[in-house]
C-alpha cells in the first residue's frame, strides 16, 4: 500500500471528482483506493459508522474495475469508487438490518434499484452504513448496534438517522454514501458532520429495495464531500423505474453541467417566518454570514414566509406517525420487545391516531404544497439553516435554544422535516462552525424536479467559502 | 385521557403499559387539538396528497 493510501490524508479525502480522472489515467487503481478506505474504516471503529463491512467483496470488484478500464471498458465518473449505503438499503447477499435486532439476521436477495444503479455505474459497495433504528429518529443512538460517534467530537451525535454515512464520509471512510431522508436524515447527518446532504425531489430517485418509514415522505440522496460528487452520484441514481410508480414520466437534467450555472441577479427567498427563525444564536451568526456570502456572489436574499408553518408541521408529524405505525404494524404486535425503547415509543403513539385524522394531515398536505409552489414566482429557491442548533451530546436529549430547553429531535428537523411533507429539492453544505467548534450547515431548497438550481447555488457557495475543506481530527481515525 | 387511549388500545388489539399512556397522554391530546385546528384552513375542496410525483409547475403530487 501506498504512503498517501496509509497515511489517508490526501487520498482519504480526495473527492470523487479527483479520484475519477486518476482512476480513468490509471495512475490510480481501484484496488489501492479501496486498500485505503478499508484501513481506515478498521482503525475508525471507534466512530461505529458501519455496520457490515463487505471487505472481501470490495476487493473483488475493485479488482474487476482495474480489468475493465484497462480493456478500455471505463463506465463513468463512479468507477471504481467506493461507496457504502445506509443500512435499510437492499443488497443482495449482504445483510441488510435496518438498524434493528427485528431484521438482525435479513440477507436480500436482490438488490435495491440504487444499489443495482451504483454496481451498474462501476461503483465498489465497501459496506453498510449505521442508522437510528428503522430511521426513526435523529442521533443514530443506535440500542442494538452501540451509538455512531461524530468524528469532530466522539461524545457528539453525528445526527440522523443516516449518522453512519455522515460520519463515514466525514472521516474519510469513502468519499460518498446513500442515505434515506423522511424529516431530514440525510441533510441533518451531512450538517452535524461538516458534508453535503442532497435530499433529491420525491420521486427523482427510486425507493423499491429500501425499508420504508413512511411511503409518502421517503427520499434518498448522497452524502458526499462536494457539491459536484453529489451531483454526479445524483446522476447514477436518478431517474424513472418500473417498480416505484412516483419516479415514473420525469426526465433527468445534466446535473454536473448546472454547476456553471450564472447566478448574478437571482432572488433567493430567505425564510423569515417565526417557525423558521427558532435557531441557536451560533446557527443564526453562521448563516447571516452566508447570507453575505451569497449576496457577494451576486444573488439577492429576500425575505419570505413559509405559508401556515406550524400547521404544516403537525400534518407532517400526523403523516409520519401514521405511516411508520402501518409499517410496522404486524411487528408491534408480534415482537414489541425487539425494539428499541425510544423508537417503539414513537410507533405506539401512531397507533393513536385515525384514519380521518391522517387524510386531513395529507389534504392539508395538498394546500400547503401549491402555496409553498407560489413563493417560487419571486425567487428561484429558498434558504435557511440546516439544524437549529449544533452537534448534541450523545447523552443529552434537550438542547438550549435562546434559553429555552428543546428536545434534540425538534431542533434537528425543525428546518427540514418541511421539505419532505412538501416533496421539495433541499441540500445541505456546510458554511461554518459553532462556539464549541462543530460544523453548521446551510440548507437551500429549490422548486420540484429542479436540482439544478439547489446545485448550482451550493456548488458557488462551497467554491467561495473554505469549510468543505475543513476535516475532522484524525484521531478519529 | 389515559382511560379513553388504553380503551382504544384494547379495541386496537394493542398491548401498551398504562404507565406509557400516562407518559403519552399529554402529547397525544396536544396533538389531537393541533390536528382539530387544521379542519379551519380551507381544505374543503381537498383530497389528499398522496403517493405520486411532484409535479414541477404546481409544486403539488
Amino acid at each position: 500500500m501506498s504512503r498517501e493510501s496509509r497515511g489517508g490524508g490526501d487520498l482519504a479525502y480526495a473527492s470523487v471528482a479527483e479520484l475519477a480522472v486518476r482512476i480513468r489515467s490509471r495512475t490510480l487503481s481501484p484496488v489501492d483506493l479501496v486498500d485505503a478506505v478499508l484501513d481506515r474504516i478498521d482503525r475508525a471503529k471507534g466512530l461505529n459508522a458501519f455496520i457490515t463491512v463487505t471487505a472481501d467483496r470490495a476487493r473483488a470488484r475493485a479488482a474487476d474495475a482495474v480489468r475493465e478500464i484497462a480493456a478500455g471498458r471505463y463506465r463513468g465518473p463512479l468507477h471504481g469508487i467506493p461507496v457504502s449505503l445506509k443500512d435499510l438499503i437492499d443488497t443482495r447477499g449482504v445483510r441488510t438490518t435496518c438498524g434493528s435486532r427485528v431484521l438482525a439476521g435479513r440477507v436480500p436477495t436482490a438488490d435495491a434499484t440504487v444499489t443495482a444503479r451504483l454496481e451498474a455505474a462501476g461503483a465498489v459497495l465497501i459496506g453498510k452504513t449505521a442508522l437510528h433504528e428503522f430511521a426513526y429518529g435523529v442521533t443514530t443512538n443506535n440500542p442494538h448496534y452501540g451509538p455512531t460517534r461524530n468524528p469532530w467530537g466522539p461524545d457528539r451525535i453525528p445526527g440522523g438517522s443516516s449518522g453512519g454515512s455522515g460520519a463515514a464520509v466525514a472521516a474519510g471512510l469513502g468519499p460518498v454514501s446513500i442515505g434515506t431522508d423522511t424529516g431530514g436524515s440525510i441533510r441533518i447527518p451531512a450538517a452535524l458532520c461538516g458534508v453535503v446532504g442532497l435530499k433529491p425531489t420525491y420521486g427523482r430517485v427510486s425507493r423499491h429495495g429500501v425499508f420504508p418509514l413512511a411511503w409518502t415522505l421517503d427520499h434518498l440522496g448522497p452524502l458526499a464531500r462536494t457539491v459536484e460528487d453529489a451531483a454526479l452520484v445524483l446522476q447514477a441514481i436518478a431517474g424513472p423505474d418500473p417498480h416505484d410508480s412516483t419516479t415514473l414520466g420525469q426526465r433527468v437534467p445534466e446535473f454536473a453541467e448546472a454547476l456553471s450555472r450564472p447566478l448574478a441577479g437571482l432572488r433567493v427567498g430567505v425564510l423569515a417566518d417565526d417557525f423558521h427563525q427558532e435557531m441557536a444564536e451560533d446557527v443564526r451568526t453562521a448563516f447571516e454570514e452566508a447570507l453575505a456570502v451569497l449576496q457577494s456572489l451576486g444573488l439577492e436574499p429576500a425575505p419570505v414566509q413559509f405559508p401556515r408553518a406550524a400547521e404544516a408541521s403537525v400534518a407532517q408529524a400526523a403523516v409520519i406517525m401514521s405511516e411508520a405505525a402501518s409499517v410496522h404494524e404486524r411487528w408491534l404486535r408480534d415482537r414489541p420487545g425487539e425494539y428499541g425503547a425510544d423508537v417503539l415509543a414513537r410507533l405506539r403513539r401512531g397507533q393513536f391516531l385515525s384514519a380521518t385524522q391522517y387524510l386531513r394531515a395529507q389534504r392539508v398536505r395538498s394546500l400547503v404544497q401549491d402555496e409553498v409552489a407560489g413563493l417560487f414566482r419571486s425567487c428561484v429557491a429558498l434558504v435557511c439553516p440546516t439544524t437549529a442548533s449544533g452537534a448534541a451530546l450523545i447523552s443529552d436529549e434537550t438542547v438550549v435554544i435562546r434559553g429555552a430547553r428543546t428536545p434534540v429531535r425538534d431542533s434537528m428537523t425543525r428546518l427540514t422535516r418541511l421539505w419532505n411533507f412538501t416533496g421539495l429539492p433541499a441540500i445541505s453544505v456546510p458554511c461554518g462552525f459553532s462556539a464549541d467548534g462543530f460544523p453548521i450547515g446551510l440548507q437551500v431548497i429549490g422548486p420540484a424536479m429542479d436540482e439544478v438550481i439547489l446545485l448550482a447555488i451550493a456548488h458557488a457557495f462551497e467554491q467561495a467559502t473554505p469549510w468543505h475543506t475543513r476535516r475532522p481530527p484524525e484521531a478519529a481515525v | 385521557m389515559v382511560d379513553d387511549l388504553a380503551q382504544l388500545a384494547g379495541l386496537f388489539g394493542v398491548q401498551v403499559l398504562r404507565s406509557d399512556l400516562e407518559q403519552w397522554g399529554p402529547q397525544l391530546r396536544s396533538l389531537f387539538a393541533d390536528l382539530e385546528r387544521l379542519l379551519d384552513l380551507p381544505i374543503e375542496d381537498r383530497g389528499p396528497a398522496f403517493l405520486g410525483a411532484v409535479s414541477p409547475s404546481s409544486g403539488g403530487r
